[in-house]
């Protein structure tokens, strides 16, 4: 578990299907607002791997109290390259504009270049997606470019735009953990 | 097989691995920009076994001049999983065959093709900053500079930035038309 100043990010249990199949598709248009979980698609991926594995993984972002705020991970996109590229999501409205997934990429962005000796992260969004934007920035992801018409979501092609961080403009992940006693180490 | 005017584009038969498999890993001929990892035999016959090389992820034609002779490949890969689009990448086995337009040929060809063939909005070109022969080729082939993403690719003990370029489906001229456009041109 990464324990943050006000989140945690931990590894998915069997347990939490329940709720992940009920998060409501609330139409909005964000990059995975649209996706349908299913359940055998869910345990299977639990068995093989538990959603964690070198190429790929995934994280839940809980709040102090283990209730599921979204999710978190990285997948490898190139054959021919090590980089990863990071995808995030809020489960629920409500939790938007609250700083959670800045802190959620700030702890995955520390704890991938502290774990493995990768140089480069990445981040796609689509452009209209101007809160997924704000956090890459705030995280001090670069923007590198725009992907014209790379992503099809909610009934058209959309423009895509690329951020990333590399090794030395990452925060250390001493500094974005929370140490035992409850303060920032 | 698709003829242009000083090559072809073909699928890769049985009979061609040893050979694909022989030049691509001379690798002092190997471009600059280009992977240098071995491939064994066997593995390039297992992939080929699966689906002729030309699947749902990769799909590589051979580029051949019309004494049959074998200048390289050109190949569509998915560059990311939540994308529709495809990355296409290119090459010439022997430096004493660069330079002479057949990579422009077999990527103009390519292109065309695809968008020919499949509902994709869009085919990407990666090239490392730095590789102006193939900066030329998607230049010349109709692709527009995205942006450059930074220390993307490791080759020859070095990580290099990535300039991006993108074809949309509007700015490719159709199969029939780059191949009457080739055959009208002066060699």
């Amino acid at each position: 578990m990464l324990n943050g100043k006000t989140i945690n990010l931990r590894l998915i249990r069997e347990a939490d299907l329940e709720e992940m199949m009920q998060i409501p598709i609330h139409g909005e248009e964000t990059f995975f607002s649209l996706y349908m979980r299913d359940e055998a698609t869910f345990r299977s991926d639990m068995e093989k791997d538990g959603c964690w594995s070198p190429d790929e993984g995934c994280l839940l972002i809980t709040d102090k109290q283990d209730r599921l705020l979204g999710d978190i991970g990285y997948f490898k996109p190139c054959p021919y390259s090590d980089v990863l590229e990071i995808f995030y999501h809020l489960f629920y409205p409500v939790s938007q504009r609250r700083g959670i997934m800045t802190e959620a990429l700030q702890l995955l962005s520390a704890y991938l270049f502290a774990m493995r000796p990768i140089e480069r992260l990445q981040i796609f969004t689509a452009s209209a997606n101007l809160a997924s934007r704000r956090v890459a920035e705030k995280c001090g992801y670069l923007h590198e470019g725009t992907h014209r018409r790379a992503l099809f979501n909610h009934g058209a092609y959309h423009d895509v735009e690329v951020y990333s961080l590399l090794r030395e403009e990452c925060k250390p992940l001493d500094d974005v953990l929370l140490d035992e006693e409850g303060g920032a180490q | 097989m698709i003829n242009g005017k000083n090559i072809i584009l073909r699928s890769v038969r049985e009979a061609d691995l040893e050979t694909m498999v022989e030049l691509g890993n001379r690798v002092d001929q190997i471009g600059r920009f280009w992977p240098i990892n071995l491939r064994s035999r066997a593995e390039s016959l297992k992939n080929w076994k699966k689906d002729g090389l030309w699947g749902k992820e990769v799909g590589l034609l051979l580029i051949c001049d019309f004494s049959g002779r074998m200048l390289g490949f050109v190949a569509r890969i998915p560059y990311t999983e939540w994308s529709q689009g495809y990355e296409v990448g290119a090459t010439i086995f022997k430096r004493a065959d660069r330079g002479k337009g057949y990579m422009t040929e077999a990527v103009r060809l390519f292109t065309a093709y695809l968008f020919a063939t499949e509902p994709i909005p869009r085919l990407q070109a990666c090239v490392a900053v730095g590789n102006e022969g193939s900066k030329r080729v998607v230049e010349k082939c109709g692709f527009t500079y995205e942006g450059t993403g930074r220390k993307l690719m490791f080759v020859r003990g070095k990580l290099y930035d990535i300039q991006y370029y993108s074809l949309l489906r509007a700015e490719c001229p159709s199969l029939k038309n780059v191949i009457k456009a080739l055959k009208a041109t002066a060699d």
